[in-house]
C-alpha cells in the first residue's frame, strides 16, 4: 500500500496505543526514581494490575471498574515491595527482581483460580475510545491522537501535571530532595521515608493502570500469564533516556511506541524489516539506555541508596 | 540565675554497638550567650549535639527546655521546639539553589515564605548576609555553602542554634565573620552553642564553654574567668604549647619536581591556575596558604598527577620520583571505609606485591605491619581489623598519613592535614610532617591554617583566585604578612582582619 494520509494516521494512532502502557509505568517509575526509590519491581506491579483488571472486570463487568481495580492492584503490590525498599532497607534491585519472579508465578495462580476460561462478555468501548469533539476531525491527528482512549488522554494530562508539580509545587522539592540528598532533607524535618513510600505507591498505581490498559484495552479483557512481556524494564529505561523529565518521558514513550507499531503496520507503509528485529528494537534501545545512565550526571544523588538515619556518619 | 533556654540533664548515651559516647553530661545553653564546646577527637560534642537535635535518643537522662522535660525523636522534634542545627558534614542539597535550600527546611507559616528569590534576599540581608539567592550551592565555595547551612537552621523561629565545628574550613578573617554574624544571632534572642578546637578563637569571641574529655565534662564556666593555658590543659590533660616552630631549620637538597609557568583553564566553580611558578626540593617543607577554593584543590591535583596543565610544564627530575597523598575528603578519597584498618594502611605495599605467601595474601603479616602502624602513629581503634568507618575522624586522618608517609615517597602532598582534628592529634601529624622532611622527603602542606603553616613551613606560598600572590620564609612569615596576601582585594576580609589585629 501506497504512503498516504490514512495509513500515516492508522500507523501513528497505533503507535500511540503502544506507548500508552509504558507511558503510565515510566511516568510512575519518573516519580519513585526522583524521591530515590528504584522500582525494578514495576514489571511486576504493571502485572498485578493487569490480572485486577481482568478479575475486577469478571466480577463487576464494568470496563472503568475494572480500571479502576487494576490501578487499586498495583498500589496494593506496592505497599508490599515498599514495605521491604523503603522501610526494610532492602537492596532495591535484588528486591525488585525478586518481587517480578513472584509476581510471574501469582498472578498466573490467580489467573487459573479465579479467572477461569470464559472471554468476558459485555463491550469495552466505553475505555477504548473517545473521540474528542472537533479536534478529531482534523485530518491525520484526528485519528492519530484525538480518536484514542480516554486513558491516553489522561496520561497526558499526567505528564503535564507531574512536569508542573516538579517544577513548582513544594511537593514537588521535597521529592526532588528525597532523591538528590535524603539525609539533608532528614535534617530539615522533613518525612523521607513517608514521602519516599508515598512516591513508591503512587509509581504502583501508575504502573498498574498501564498493566489494566494491556488487559482491558489491548487485549479485550483477557490476562495471559506474563503479558507485559518486558513493557516494565523498557519503562524504566524510557524513564532514564528521558533522564527523568515527565514531558521528555511522553516523547520517547511516543517514539518507542511508534517502534513497537512497526511490526503491525510496517508493511503497510512499505517497510521490509524481519518482524523479530523490529520486535527487538525497543529492547536494544533500552539497554543503550541502561549504559548511557551511568554517564548522566543528571541522576538524582541518593537513587537507589536506602535512607537510614545517621548512616553517614 | 535565669532558667536555660535548653539543657542536658545528667545524660548518657551508648550506641548499639556498645560504645559509651557520653556519661553523665550536663549542659546548659542561655539565650544571648555564644557557649563554646571545646574537646578532643571523639570526646562526644557530637554526639551531644546530635542529642540535642534529636538525631540520638540518649540512653539515660534527659533533655529540658525552660525547666521542662522534652523528648526529641527526629530532627522534626527539635526544630518544632525552635532549634537549628549548622551540621559539619554540611547537608544542603548541592543541585538545588540557594532559595530551593531555604524552601526546604520552611515549616508551616513559613512555607510561602521562600517561594521567590526575592524573598530569600530580604530573608538574608536580616543578618548581613550577601549571597545571590539563585547560585546552584554545589558550585559555592565551602564557606559560602556554610552561610547557607547557617541560614537554613535560622528559617523557622530558632531559639537555640548549634553549630558543629564551623570553624574548621574558615580562614581567619571568615572565623571573626562568622563570629559577628553569630552574635548578631544571639542578639535577636537566640541561644548559640559552637563545637570547636581553637582555644583562641573561643576566648576571643564566645561567653560560656564546656569542656568533654572522653565522653564526660571536664569544666565549664564563664569565659571571663578562664585563660588560654586553663583550656588547652582541660581539654587535652597538659599543655601544649601552640605557638613554638616545630622541626629545626632544615637547608633544601636537590631539585626533585618543578613547575614552570603552569596553568588550568578556570571553570565553574574552579579559579583554575595562572602561570604557576613552583620548585619543590628535598628535605623542605612547603606551606600553600590561601582562603579556601582559591587554586589549592587544583595544584594538589596537578601534584598528583590527576591533572594536566593547560599549558606550562611539570617536570619530574629524575624518573623515580614518587608522590604520595594525603587527599581533601578522607571519606571519598582517602579511605575505603568499610576495609580494615590494616587493609587501609597498607593497600599501596598490598598492591605492590607485598605480603604474599604462596600467591596468597598473608593476612597474618598484614596484621603484624598494621599494628607497628597503628602504635607508631596512636591511630585508636579496637584492633587492627575494625572497619575504618567506625573511627573517629581524627583517627581515620591519621591512617591516611600513616599510609602516605609509610610509602617512602620523593614528595608527600597533604591537603588540611589537621582540618577536624584536637590540639594534641595536629600536633602529632604537624610533628610527623617535620620528621619525614628531616628525613629529606619533599612535604607540600596545603592549608587554610596560616599558624599552623608558619610552625611547620620553611617556605609559604600564598595562593589567591588561582595566582600566586606571594612567598615568604623564614622570619617573615607571619599572620600579618600572609593574611593580606590571601584576602588581595577583598577589602571587606581584609578589615575584618585589621579590626582583629587592633
Amino acid at each position: 500500500m501506497d504512503l498516504n494520509s490514512v495509513t500515516i494516521a492508522l500507523f501513528l494512532a497505533a503507535g500511540v496505543r503502544m506507548s500508552v502502557p509504558v507511558l503510565l509505568a515510566a511516568l510512575g517509575e519518573l516519580v519513585s526514581e526522583r524521591a530515590g526509590v528504584f522500582t525494578i519491581g514495576l514489571e511486576g506491579l504493571m502485572l498485578f494490575g493487569a490480572v485486577a483488571s481482568a478479575v475486577g472486570l469478571a466480577m463487576t463487568g464494568s470496563p472503568v471498574a475494572a480500571l479502576a481495580i487494576g490501578m487499586l492492584g498495583g498500589t496494593l503490590a506496592a505497599v508490599v515491595l515498599a514495605l521491604g525498599t523503603v522501610l526494610a532497607r532492602a537492596n532495591q534491585i535484588v528486591m525488585g527482581i525478586g518481587f517480578n519472579l513472584l509476581a510471574m508465578g501469582v498472578t498466573s495462580l490467580i489467573r487459573q483460580l479465579v479467572l477461569g476460561d470464559t472471554p468476558p462478555a459485555g463491550s469495552l468501548r466505553s475505555v477504548t475510545m473517545m473521540k474528542l469533539p472537533w479536534l478529531s476531525d482534523l485530518p491525520v491527528v484526528g485519528r492519530a491522537l484525538f480518536s484514542q482512549s480516554p486513558v491516553f488522554y489522561a496520561a497526558v494530562l499526567l505528564a503535564v501535571a507531574l512536569w508542573l508539580m516538579f517544577r513548582f509545587s513544594r511537593l514537588g522539592l521535597l521529592l526532588r530532595a528525597a532523591g538528590e540528598n535524603a539525609s539533608a532533607l532528614d535534617a530539615a524535618g522533613q518525612p523521607v521515608l513517608r514521602l519516599r513510600f508515598g512516591a513508591a505507591l503512587f509509581t504502583g498505581m501508575l504502573a498498574g493502570l498501564g498493566g489494566a490498559y494491556l488487559c482491558i484495552i489491548a487485549s479485550g479483557g483477557t490476562f495471559i500469564d506474563d503479558m507485559t512481556a518486558g513493557r516494565g524494564y523498557l519503562a524504566i529505561a524510557i524513564s532514564i533516556f528521558a533522564r527523568w523529565l515527565p514531558l521528555r518521558t511522553l516523547l520517547v514513550a511516543f517514539a518507542l511506541g511508534l517502534l513497537e507499531a512497526l511490526q503491525f503496520q510496517g508493511q503497510y507503509l512499505g517497510i521490509q524489516i524481519a518482524t523479530p528485529l523490529l520486535m527487538a528494537t525497543p529492547f536494544v534501545v533500552a539497554l543503550v539506555a541502561w549504559v548511557v545512565m551511568g554517564r548522566v550526571g543528571a541522576a538524582p544523588g541518593d537513587l537507589g541508596k536506602p535512607f537510614l538515619r545517621g548512616a553517614g556518619h | 540565675m535565669p532558667v536555660p533556654i535548653i539543657q542536658l540533664d545528667h545524660v548518657s548515651k551508648r550506641y548499639p554497638n556498645g560504645f559509651l559516647a557520653l556519661e553523665n553530661v550536663s549542659l546548659a545553653l542561655h539565650t544571648g550567650d555564644i557557649h563554646a564546646l571545646l574537646g578532643e577527637n571523639g570526646a562526644g560534642k557530637s554526639t551531644l549535639m546530635n542529642i540535642l537535635y534529636g538525631v540520638h535518643e540518649p540512653t539515660e537522662g534527659g533533655v529540658l527546655m525552660e525547666g521542662r522535660e522534652v523528648v526529641h525523636r527526629r530532627p522534626a522534634d527539635a526544630i518544632a521546639n525552635g532549634i537549628g542545627m549548622v551540621h559539619q558534614h554540611f547537608k544542603l542539597v548541592m543541585p538545588f539553589t540557594v532559595t530551593e535550600n531555604l524552601a526546604l527546611v520552611a515549616k508551616g507559616a513559613k512555607r510561602s515564605a521562600f517561594r521567590r528569590h526575592t524573598d530569600a534576599r530580604a530573608f538574608m540581608e536580616r543578618f548581613g548576609i550577601d549571597l545571590d539567592p539563585a547560585a546552584v550551592v554545589g558550585q559555592l565555595p565551602l564557606a559560602l555553602q556554610q552561610r547557607v547551612e547557617i541560614l537554613k537552621a535560622l528559617v523557622n523561629e530558632t531559639r537555640v542554634l548549634l553549630l558543629d565545628e564551623p570553624s574548621t574550613i574558615l580562614t581567619p578573617a571568615e572565623i571573626d565573620n562568622l563570629y559577628f554574624t553569630l552574635r548578631r544571632i544571639c542578639d535577636q534572642g537566640t541561644a548559640v552553642a559552637v563545637v570547636t578546637h581553637n582555644v583562641d578563637e573561643v576566648l576571643a569571641n564566645t561567653d560560656r564553654y564546656t569542656v568533654l574529655k572522653r565522653g564526660r565534662t571536664n569544666g565549664t564556666g564563664l569565659i571571663a574567668e578562664t585563660n588560654s593555658a586553663q583550656l588547652v590543659e582541660r581539654i587535652v590533660g597538659h599543655a601544649v604549647s601552640n605557638a613554638a616552630r616545630i622541626g629545626a631549620e632544615r637547608t633544601p637538597g636537590t631539585e626533585c619536581l618543578a613547575l614552570r609557568d603552569v596553568s588550568l583553564r578556570p571553570s565553574s566553580g574552579s579559579p583554575g591556575l595562572h602561570q604557576i611558578d613552583l620548585t619543590l626540593r628535598a628535605g623542605e617543607v612547603v606551606g600553600v596558604a590561601g582562603v579556601e577554593g582559591n587554586g589549592q584543590t587544583e595544584l594538589f591535583d596537578l601534584l598528583a598527577g590527576q591533572r594536566q596543565p593547560d599549558s606550562g610544564s611539570l617536570k619530574h627530575s629524575t624518573q623515580d620520583i614518587s608522590v604520595a597523598l594525603v587527599p581533601q575528603d578522607r571519606h571519598h578519597e582517602g579511605l575505603s571505609l568499610d576495609l580494615s584498618v590494616a587493609q587501609n594502611l597498607l593497600y599501596p605495599r598490598i598492591m605492590a606485591g607485598e605480603f604474599r605467601r604462596g600467591g596468597l595474601l598473608d593476612h597474618g603479616a598484614v596484621g603484624e605491619q598494621a599494628k607497628v602502624m597503628i602504635d607508631v602513629s596512636d591511630i585508636r581503634t579496637h584492633s587492627h581489623a575494625t572497619p575504618a568507618r567506625s573511627l573517629s575522624g581524627g583517627n581515620q586522618q591519621k591512617i591516611v598519613l600513616a599510609r602516605a608517609l609509610d610509602q617512602a615517597a620523593s614528595v608527600v602532598v597533604v591537603y588540611q592535614p589537621t582540618r577536624g582534628l584536637d590540639v594534641a592529634a595536629a600536633e602529632a601529624v604537624l610533628t610527623r610532617l617535620a620528621q619525614a622532611a628531616d628525613n629529606g622527603t619533599c612535604v607540600v602542606v596545603i592549608s587554610s591554617n596560616i599558624e599552623e603553616l608558619i610552625r611547620v613551613s620553611d617556605r609559604i606560598l600564598v595562593v589567591n583566585g588561582g595566582r600566586m600572590t606571594g612567598e615568604v620564609k623564614g622570619a617573615e612569615m607571619s599572620v600579618k604578612a600572609i593574611g593580606p596576601l590571601m584576602t588581595l582585594g577583598r577589602q571587606s576580609h581584609s578589615s575584618a582582619l585589621e579590626t582583629a589585629d587592633a
